[in-house]
Formats: structure tokens, C-alpha cells, sequence
């Protein structure tokens, strides 16, 4: 008898997304599975431009224009997200999936002032009036450590600086109490002090209110410290999926341990010399038919450049590679 | 008190402005311009016949004083009387510049509201079927000129060989029924060009803003997208949008005027303007120059008071 496998609260199946112009079609994002457990923090890393904002925004439906998604399922409470209606997926977003954006600095109106616009998203999303949402907002900003919050709810997006600003929208998320917290690179524009202060902050609320999370980052750092699971995309394509630690201890993929690699270990004050994978991701507009990461791989062979590898494995380790990494 | 300051020294910043363009003006159209003297004398005129007139018109004054003069008539706002029907210049204008403003009026209100509604819909749905068919008709109004839009206009509606519905021409207005009557043809015609340029115009204005990050957050959080459109891409967009109807008035109101008030034989200055181009008429030149910019300044301050109205952010520095 198997175990009765845990019930997901997010399931994303063969999911492809399409770009669309005059030089054809593009697929930043192909054939991209997982799914996410209950209060689980699930880390997508991957260089920048291989697909991991496009993933998560597909979650909510919300590609950027003229993007469209080709195939795929995005299951959340017995519903395919994918085919929600319109007011449907107004209820979805914000209310059962909110998501903090990388683009800090823009997110919000420019022309609004803080406070207004906070409390008539939250009291949209919590039904509640715009009293009890302004409240609400100063609870998370004072939670997320923002000094002063009932000032700033006066003050006007440009007044705040990028450290600010990406509190004001973490807390915003929150504030919305969501299934599930999407966090899209949120401390990347940061310092590395206010770094760790904004995701020890996120964690806090993350554990207390057992919320489901999805943190992408280019930082396979960033996500160590954080998440439970780990999938790591390449080219918009996932090419390996495991826990923190089996990821850690026993990557398999070569662009994984090449990712790992690069981490400067900086707490060991050990300065490794820092490891760049070499060579350039392929441009989408012509893939082979090979795999996407033979171009840069030490250990690829004849096989690598004529067949694509795809996703297997056991134990909740798969990867994507014909010769991956032996375990010892 | 803060906007009011501001308001006064925009109008003061207005004045040089002002100065500067009838200089100009008086340069090309007074000192340079048409001269009267041989019209108005007969056959074989005698040097002090010509001495005589030329100093009735007072051509013989030096520039400084000519240019005093012509200021003060636009600050007086009296330019005395027409060179070719001896009517006051100030009754022309009271005459002919209200019903220019009556013809204009529903055609500028239309083409500006219309052309938001469509474009707010065109940007809206943007790349699918609706977008495509109003950017298809917006493009085919401003690829048709004017001139055959009227004529086929007159055709349709007021030709025994259309409809019949409307007086090809004339301006007899003593009541409302009256003014529909006469404005509906010329109006539809307006506005057929001017929906096509506004459309387009306010479409681009409102897709860049429907692809900003705000805009995106708004939609992550399940906003309304009626509220998005209204509160967050329109109300962010009106300095541009508001900047472009505000800066149409001058023309519409003179320039456009022409082609109209001629075809639809609508005594308005439009007409009043053509003439006296083509008549050398130098008094009511100058005073619809005069009235042109001023009418100009006003909208530049105008737009800076908008937009000091519409955006809270912009210092009254
Ligand atoms: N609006 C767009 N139009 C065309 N291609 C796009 C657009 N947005 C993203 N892409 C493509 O999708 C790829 C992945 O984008 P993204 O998901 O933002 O990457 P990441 O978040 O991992 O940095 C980009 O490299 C780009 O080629
Ligand atoms: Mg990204």
C-alpha cells in the first residue's frame, strides 16, 4: 500500500507559455510541472530570463501582454485557474493567491498616496471596510519593521526608498492573508542586511500562518536559508527538483552544481575562487533539439546534443540530464 | 491661496509670451504686410494725394509708434473698423465668433468623449476583435479628408439624392430645433475625422499605461477592471489627455472653422477669417491674430493649471 499522498494546494501541470511575433514564437516557459503542499516554501532559482516570473504569474492568469499560455493546467481548490472565468479569478487573485512583485520601485500608483491605495486593496480582498483594512495595512507594515507605518500611509510611492517600498508590498500581500504568498526575487533590489531582515520577517508570518509559498530567486542563497523544496529552472524548462538539502548535499544536474558553485561562502571567510559557468543561455528563438544546457556543460556527450533529457527520478529527486552527477 | 499665486504668476509668465508673438506677427502682417494706399486712391494720383492717404493710414509712423498702436489695440481690444465693409471690427467679432462657438461646441464634445470611450474599449480589449475593429475605423476617419467627408455628408443627409433630412447649407437659428437642424451634418462631419485621430491618439496614451507595473498589481489583487481602467489608467493619463483637447480648441475653433462655416455657409469667423486673408482686410487680420493668441496662452496656462489639478504631485514651485 502506497501512502495517500498529501493534498496539494497547487498543482501546475505541463504548463508552456507562448510569446508570439514577427520573428515567431518563443517559449520562455515549457513543460513546466510541480506543485506545492501546504505550508510548504517551494524555491524556484534559476538565472535571470529563464522563465521563473513567467511561472509565477501564470499562477494567477496574469501573463504580460502578448503572452499566452499554450498548454498547461494550474490546479488550486479543485479548480483549473487557467480556465477560471473573469470574476472568478478576481476572487483567486489577492484573496487565495497574492503575489509581491520584483519591480518594487513601479508597483505601485504613482499618483496615489500609500494608505489608499493599500486600504482599498485589502478591503477588497478581506471584506472588510476601509476603516478596519487601514488598520489592518498598519498591523503587517508595522509587523514587516517599517519605523513610522501610520506616516507612511500619507506618503506617496516615490517618498519611499526601494527598501521601503518593497516592505510596503510584502506587507500588502500579507495583509491579504492569502493560501499562498508568491514572492518574486523580493529582496533582490536590497542590501544584503535589509535582505535578510525582509525574509526573516516574511518567514515569520510565513510559519505562523502556515501560508503556502512560492519564493523565486536567482539566489540559490536566498532560497537555502528559506524553503523546504527546491526546483531549479533552466531556460524555461525545469531541470531538477529535490529538497533543500538533497539539492545542497547532492545536487545532480550540472548547471545545479555549476549554481552551487557560485555561491561565494562567505560565512566559511573561506574566498573560494568564484565559479561562473561558462557560455551564454541559448536564445529561444533557436533552441536544438539537444538539451538546452549542453552548449555550456563539461560533461556533455554526442547523445546531450541530439536528444532532450527529461525530468525522472525517485524519492522527490528528479533530473533532468542523461549523465547526472553520480551520488555517492 | 497657494493656487491662486500660482494661478496669477502662470498669467503674468503669459504676458511676454504674449509681446513676443505679435511682434512677430506685427512684423509679417502690419509692417510687411498688405498696403491699402493704392486701393483706396483713384487713378493718377498726385504725390500729395498719396502723402495724404499714407498718413491717414497712418503709414508714415515710425515702427516703434506703429507697434505702440497696434498694442494698444489689442489691449483695448479695439481694432477699428473693416477696410472692406467699414463695419466695426468688434461687431464682426461679436456677430460671428458666438456662432462659430455653436457650430464647434458639439462636435468637440463628441469627438473628445467618443473618442475616450472607444479608446478605453480599443486599449481594454488590445490585440483582440474590438481593438481591431475601432482601430480599423478610427484609422479609415483620419485617412479620409476632410473636404470628402463633408461633401459626402451633404449627399447623404441633405441631397435629394440621400436622405434629405438636414439643410445643406445656411445658419438660421431662432430656436434649439433650429440649431440641431442646422449643426447635426457639420457636426457629424467633425467629428467623423476627429473620433479617428483622438481614438488613436488616446489609445497609444492608455496602452502604455494598461501595460505599467501598477497596473499589473492592481490586476494581481482581483481590483475590478472597470476601476483599473477609470481610477488607475485614465486618471493617470489625463494630463496628456486633457493637455491634447485643451490645445484642439484654437484650432477648432478658427482653423477647422474655415472649411466648415465655407461648405455649410455658416457666418462664423471662420468665414469672417477667409475673407479677410484673401482681401487684405488688415484690421480684422489682426484682430483674429490677436484673438488666436490669446487664445493660445490661455490654453498653455490652462494646461499648467490642470495639471497642477490633476496631479497632486507636481510642486507649485
Ligand atoms: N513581454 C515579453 N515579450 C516577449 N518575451 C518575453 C516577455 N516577457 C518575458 N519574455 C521572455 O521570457 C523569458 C523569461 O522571462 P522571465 O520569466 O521574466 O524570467 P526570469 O523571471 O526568470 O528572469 C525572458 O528571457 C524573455 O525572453
Ligand atoms: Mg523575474
Amino acid at each position: 500500500m502506497t501512502e495517500p499522498a498529501q493534498k496539494k494546494i497547487l498543482e501546475v501541470e505541463n504548463l508552456k507559455v507562448r510569446f508570439s511575433s514577427e520573428q515567431g514564437s518563443v517559449f520562455p516557459v515549457d513543460d513546466v510541472s510541480f506543485s506545492l503542499n501546504p505550508g510548504e516554501v517551494l524555491g524556484i532559482v534559476g538565472e535571470s530570463g529563464c522563465g521563473k516570473t513567467l511561472t509565477a504569474l501564470s499562477c494567477l492568469n496574469l501573463l504580460p501582454f502578448p503572452g499566452v499560455i499554450e498548454t498547461g493546467e494550474v490546479w488550486f481548490n479543485g479548480d483549473d485557474v487557467l480556465k477560471l472565468n473573469e470574476k472568478k479569478l478576481r476572487h483567486l487573485r489577492g484573496a487565495k493567491i497574492a503575489m509581491v512583485f520584483q519591480e518594487s520601485m513601479t508597483a505601485l500608483n504613482p499618483v496615489y498616496r500609500i494608505g489608499s491605495q493599500l486600504s482599498s486593496i485589502i478591503s477588497m480582498n478581506r471584506k472588510v471596510s476601509k476603516k478596519q483594512a487601514k488598520a489592518l495595512a498598519l498591523d503587517y507594515l508595522t509587523a514587516m519593521g517599517i519605523p513610522g507605518a501610520e506616516q507612511r500611509l500619507h506618503d506617496f510611492p516615490h517618498q519611499l526608498s526601494g527598501g521601503m517600498r518593497q516592505r510596503v508590498l510584502i506587507a500588502l500581500a500579507l495583509a491579504c492573508e492569502p493560501q499562498i504568498l508568491i514572492a518574486d526575487e523580493p529582496t533582490t533590489a536590497l542590501d544584503v542586511t535589509t535582505q535578510a531582515f525582509i525574509l526573516d520577517k516574511i518567514r515569520g508570518i510565513q510559519a505562523s500562518a502556515d501560508m503556502a509559498t512560492i519564493l523565486v530567486s536567482h539566489d540559490l542563497g536566498v532560497v537555502a536559508e528559506f524553503c523546504h523544496r527546491v526546483i531549479v529552472m533552466y531556460c524555461g524548462r525545469i531541470i531538477e527538483k529535490a529538497s533543500i538539502q538533497k539539492i545542497f548535499t547532492e545536487p545532480r544536474h550540472p548547471y545545479t552544481v555549476g549554481l552551487l558553485n557560485s555561491i561565494p561562502q562567505v560565512r566559511q571567510k573561506v574566498l573560494h575562487r568564484l565559479q561562473i559557468i561558462e557560455g551564454a543561455v541559448p536564445n529561444l528563438h533557436d533552441l536544438s533539439s539537444g538539451c538546452r544546457f549542453a552548449n555550456r556543460c563539461s560533461q556533455a556527450q554526442d547523445r546531450c546534443f541530439r536528444e532532450e533529457p527529461f525530468l525522472s527520478g525517485s524519492g522527490g529527486h528528479e533530473v533532468a540530464c542523461f549523465y547526472p552527477r553520480e551520488v555517492q | 491661496m497657494h493656487f491662486l499665486r500660482y494661478t496669477v504668476r502662470k498669467i503674468l509668465y503669459g504676458i511676454p509670451l504674449i509681446l513676443g508673438v505679435t511682434f512677430i506677427s506685427f512684423l509679417l502682417m502690419v509692417y510687411f504686410g498688405p498696403e491699402q494706399t493704392y486701393t483706396l486712391l483713384g487713378k493718377n494720383p498726385t504725390p500729395e494725394d498719396l502723402e495724404n492717404i499714407r498718413r491717414q493710414l497712418g503709414y508714415d509712423l515710425p515702427f516703434i509708434t506703429r507697434y505702440a498702436q497696434y498694442l494698444q489695440e489689442i489691449f483695448t481690444f479695439d481694432f477699428g473698423y473693416s477696410a472692406s465693409s467699414n463695419e466695426r471690427v468688434l461687431d464682426i467679432l461679436a456677430r460671428t465668433v458666438p456662432v462659430s462657438i455653436m457650430v464647434s461646441i458639439p462636435g468637440f464634445l463628441l469627438g473628445n468623449g467618443v473618442g475616450i470611450c472607444l479608446a478605453l474599449c480599443a486599449a481594454h480589449f488590445r490585440g483582440l476583435w474590438p481593438d481591431k475593429l475601432i482601430m480599423f475605423f478610427s484609422v479609415f476617419g483620419m485617412s479620409v479628408s476632410l473636404l470628402i467627408v463633408i461633401i459626402g455628408f451633404q449627399m447623404i443627409f441633405c441631397s435629394s439624392y440621400g436622405l434629405n433630412w438636414f439643410p445643406v447649407q445656411g445658419w438660421d437659428v431662432d430656436s434649439f430645433f433650429d440649431y440641431l437642424k442646422y449643426v447635426t451634418v457639420p457636426t457629424m462631419a467633425t467629428s467623423f475625422v476627429a473620433i479617428g485621430y483622438n481614438t488613436r491618439f488616446f489609445r497609444s496614451v492608455l496602452v502604455e499605461e494598461i501595460d505599467s507595473d501598477h497596473v499589473r498589481t492592481m490586476k494581481a489583487f482581483g481590483i475590478h477592471p472597470l476601476i483599473i481602467i477609470i481610477v488607475h489608467v485614465l486618471q493617470n493619463n489625463l494630463i496628456p489627455i486633457l493637455t491634447r483637447m485643451i490645445f484642439t480648441i484654437p484650432y477648432i475653433l478658427i482653423g477647422g472653422s474655415i472649411l466648415i462655416e465655407s461648405f455649410f455657409a455658416i457666418p462664423g469667423v471662420g468665414g469672417v477669417t477667409y475673407d479677410a486673408i484673401s482681401s487684405g482686410d488688415l484690421p480684422i487680420m489682426k484682430a483674429v491674430i490677436s484673438i488666436y493668441t490669446l487664445l493660445y496662452v490661455g490654453v498653455l496656462i490652462a494646461t499648467d493649471l490642470v495639471y497642477r489639478l490633476v496631479d497632486p504631485r507636481v510642486e507649485l514651485g
